[in-house]
Parts: structure tokens; sequence; C-alpha cells
């Protein structure tokens, strides 16, 4: 478990704290949405995950390794992958396979378990195929999928996930939702920071950043449904929870807080 | 702005694929806002530097009225905003970095402008003109670029994915800046995600590979959705479920962009539909055919 308790953290001449006292767990299989408005404090705390940065105060612990122990970086670093808004800032190899196995061969994992460990990345991602592909040729979507391949090769059991859907279109959204989905059903935990409530509506908890401390944590339902608490939180309602909200008051039966176009139809015309 | 069968191809054995733009043509209009849409690679941001003037094309001219842009007397007709323009920011202060594009240009009173800019997009200059754009949150900083932009005064403005990696409140901040403009220029804007472009955009330009996939008014788009799927978009939910109303014949007139009105026409679409034959006396929102025969043809 990914264990944050607690934790505030001020860069200097900042006139707040980027985060005031914010506590958050993270257990193998869970996801985990973190959503706030720009300067909320969201990449701080993520960041704080994988030890890339120390609090001022608080305890951050990963499966009970004290990530403000020196001596546990790399271990965390293991165990916590990191994949960033922008895929292009992390691909490095010339060749699909190539760039996946980079990780893990520099951290002197013996060739025959690298072969190993690239198929299956490659296969969780989706990418089984393109092993000899070089990188500008594929799709955003495929090279995000790449960047979380290359995050897999090390075999970590939680993965950070900061805006990876924000430069893709939807097909490409799609794909990737998809691959994280199946990851959290194989027992990886996800932290995902996203802008669009939709893609983290299966959540197992939203937490909501405002001004470096926690707005919100609960259920994905709430927030959807319930325009106040969206409006008082910051965040944008999906266009479809909306409607969801307009056609309920109107006397549709319509369970889901945020329908498929498909479920609309079939609430409406039979 | 006119471009007219536009083709360009990158040197052959660079990173990039070879012809990058086929065949385009456009006509924008002030006032106008054009979505030039396409998944990654289409050339949709080759497009726009071959309207700025910043790319020569091998074939085809483009003219900002009836200058060609590549001619020096066509300077200051178009502005560009490229993709994260914040990280171009350079003075001390907002407006000296508003006031600098003026400034070149050999405006009178660049600081004047530069004000106006700023209260164009919705930042007060009094309170943000002395501010360093440094110290701006994404939406703030966003909205200065486009004043950069702005005031270089130029009938036509050019952004390539103006919103991105903005949150909610800088997305609708940039996209009321945008529509706040429109009187004065006509605006082209780069994306691949043109859902919350679709309710203001006049104009859709589709790209695939270059080439012109679909250019046309929004509401015609929407009346063909495999053209937009085939270009390897995806149409938003909302407009799906309009769309789906529409395929099980209920009237459903105009396709809405805000959920709240989307639902209103639905419930309203859904009590007639609920009462047998779609009744001959509901209003036919004018221009609108495919809807009442479509209907006419189940019944």
């Amino acid at each position: 478990m990914i264990e944050v308790r607690e934790v505030s953290l001020s860069y200097p001449d900042a006139r707040r704290p980027a985060l005031d006292r914010v506590s958050l767990t993270v257990a193998p299989g869970e996801l985990v949405a973190l959503l706030g408005a720009n300067g909320s404090g969201k990449s701080t705390l993520m960041r704080l995950c994988n030890a890339l940065l120390q609090p001022d105060s608080g305890r951050v612990a990963v499966d009970g390794l004290d990530a403000c122990d020196e001596s546990n970086l790399w271990a965390i670093r293991s165990r916590v992958g990191f994949v960033q808004q922008n895929p292009e800032n992390q691909i490095v190899g010339t060749v699909v396979e190539e760039d996946v196995a980079f990780g893990p061969e520099n951290l002197g994992v013996p060739a025959d378990e690298l072969r190993t460990r690239v198929d299956q990345a490659l296969a969780q991602t989706g990418l089984t195929g393109f092993e000899r592909r070089e990188p500008h040729l594929l799709s955003e979507g495929q090279k995000q999928r790449l960047a979380i391949a290359g995050a897999l090769a090390l075999r970590p059991a939680y993965l950070l996930l900061d805006e990876p859907t924000a430069m893709l279109d939807g097909r490409s959204r799609a794909e990737v939702l998809g691959v994280l989905g199946r990851l959290r059903q194989q027992g990886v935990g996800l932290l995902h920071i996203t802008h669009h409530l939709e893609d983290v509506a299966d959540a197992d908890r939203v937490v909501v950043l405002r001004e470096g401390r926690i707005a919100y944590q609960g259920p994905s339902g709430p927030v959807l449904s319930d325009p106040d608490l969206a409006g008082s939180l910051g965040i944008e309602v999906p266009a479809m929870a909306r409607l969801a909200t307009t056609l309920r008051a109107g006397g549709v039966g319509l369970a889901q807080a945020l329908p498929t176009p498909e479920e609309v139809g079939v609430a409406l015309w039979g | 702005m006119r471009a007219q069968d536009l083709t360009f191809a990158y040197p052959a054995g660079g990173p990039v694929g070879s012809v990058a733009i086929a065949g385009v043509s456009l006509t924008l209009e002030p006032g106008e806002l054009l979505i030039v849409a396409g998944t990654t690679g289409s050339g949709k941001s080759t497009l726009l530097r071959l309207l700025a003037g910043l790319l020569v094309p091998d074939e085809g001219v483009v003219e900002a009225d009836g200058v060609p842009v590549l001619d020096r007397r066509a300077r200051g007709q178009v502005a560009i905003v490229f993709q994260n323009p914040e990280s171009q920011f350079f003075s001390e202060t907002l407006e000296a970095d508003v006031a600098f594009g003026p400034r070149n240009l050999g405006h009178a009173d660049p600081p004047g402008v530069a004000r106006a800019a700023l209260e164009a997009v919705g930042l007060d200059p009094d309170v943000y003109g002395q501010r360093s754009p440094f110290t701006l949150s994404g939406g703030e900083a966003r909205r200065a670029a486009i004043a950069g932009a702005l005031a270089l005064q130029a009938p036509y403005l050019l952004l390539d994915e103006p919103t991105a990696g903005l949150d909610h409140r800088g997305r609708a901040d940039v996209i009321a800046a945008l529509q706040s403009e429109r009187g004065r220029v006509g605006v082209a804007v780069v994306t691949h995600d043109p859902e919350e472009f679709l309710g203001v955009a006049s104009q859709v330009l589709l790209l695939v590979e270059g080439r012109m996939a679909y250019s046309g008014p929004v509401e015609a788009l929407l009346d063909a959705p495999e053209v937009y799927e085939r270009a390897g978009l995806q149409l938003p939910d909302l407009i799906r479920t309009q769309l789906d109303a529409r395929a099980h014949g209920a009237l459903v007139a105009r396709i809405v962009f805000e959920p709240e009105a989307a639902g209103s026409a639905l419930l309203a679409a859904r009590t007639a539909y609920g009462h047998g034959a779609m009744p001959e006396s509901i209003e036919r929102v004018e221009g609108d055919s495919r809807s009442a025969d479509g209907r006419a043809g189940e019944s």
C-alpha cells in the first residue's frame, strides 16, 4: 500500500503551502482518482508517492518502506512506476522493444528475463507485434501505451499517472483507459491525475484537492449527480452526467450516474 | 483569408512522413471560427504554419485580404499562437510582454494596445499589467499569450491546441476570450479534441493524412457522423445520444451542445414519441428537414 499521512510541503517563496496536511492511500488493485484545478497540488502529491519530492512534515511509505529514508529510494521507485502527460518526453529507445527494455536493463535484469518482461509489458499494453517499430511512427495513443509498457517492465505494484490522456484524441484515450482498467484487474494500484471525471468514474475513490488541501474524498457518484457539490469542488461534471441529471428530473428512469448514449437510448426509447 | 490547393511535403528522410498537406483549400472570413481537426500526424499544425506564412507551400497560395501571406505587405495580417505559448514569455511584466509585438510593428501606442488586448481576454490590465507573466495560473497564462497575439491587431488569428493542458475553468476562459474576439477577427483553431469548440464554431475542416475529409458548416458534419469517425475522431457522447434519438424516429430538430438543453429537448421528444405517432403539429426548426423526413419514413 502507498500511504501518505498528514504531509505538508511548501515551495520557496510560495504564498501558501503546496500541500497542507494531506493523507491518502492506494492499495494494490485500487484506482484512486486525483482531481483539482491547475495549481491545487495534485502533481506535488503524486511526486511524494515515489520519493521524487520529500515532504516538510508528515510521512510517506510504500509497502512499509519509509520514503524519507534515502536507502529505500530504489526499492520504492521500482515498486512505483510513473507515467507523465506527454509520451514524447518519456521515450528513449530507437525501437519499441529497446525502449521498454531500458529501465530493467539499467537495473541489471538478466537477458532472458529481460525478454520475458518486455514481451509481457508489450502484451499488457496491446503492443505485441510492434517490437521493431520506431516509436516516432506510432500514434499518440500507442506512444502513451509504450510509456506505460516501459513503466510495467520494472514490474511495479503501483502506477502514478499524471494526466496520461490529456494529449490524446478520443480513440487513443479509450485505448489507454482500457489498458489501465486491465492493469487494475491484475492487481496494480493506480493513482490517476486527470481533469476528466469521466475517465475515472469507476474509481474506488475520488480525491479532490483545492489549494493544497483535500476538499473531497469518496465515490464518484455524488460528484457526478450533484451539480452543487461538483461546483463547490471546482470539478467539471461530464456532459453525459449533466444530461442524466436533467433526464432524471424529467421523470426518466436512469440508474447510471454517467450513462453511455446507448443506456440513455434504452431509458428513453425502450 | 483564402488558401487554394495547398500542397506541402517535408524533406524526404526526415522524421516526419513525406506528404504533410495535399490539396487543401479553405476560406476564413472575419467573424468566423474555423475548427481544423484531425488525429495526431494528420497535418493540422503544418496547415496552420502554411496559413501563417511560416512554411512555404510546394503548390498553392495563401492570401490574407488579397495579399499573399508570404509577401512583406502581409506582415501583421496573421497572428499565430503556438502550443504551450506561455513558455515564450520573456518580459518582467505582463504589459511589457504583450506590448512587445505592437512595439516591433511600429505601433504608436504599444502600452495602450497591450492593455486593450489584456482586457479582451478578461485579464484586467490594472490587476495583471504589472505582474510577472511567470506567476500566472495555467488559464491566465494561456489567455495572456493569446493577448500577445491579439495585440498585433491582425485580422486573422490562428491557434494551435489553445486549451490543451488547462483545467475546465481555464478552458472556459480561453473559449470565452476567443468568442469575444470573433466579431473583429477570423479565428482558426487546431485541435485533436473538437468537442469543446463545436458549440461555438461556424466551420470545420477535417484532415486525414493531410487531405481534406470534410470542409463545411458544423451542422452538416453532425448529419454525417461517419465522416467524422472516418477521420479517426469520436463524436461526443452528448451528440451521439441526440443522433441516436433521431434514429429512433424522435424529433430532435437541432443538435445542441449544452447538456441541460439537450435533456429538455429529449424529454419533449419523448413525450411526443410516447403518445404514438409524432404529431405533425410540433414545429420544425427552420432549416432542418432530416429529422422530419426520418420520422415520416417510419410512420
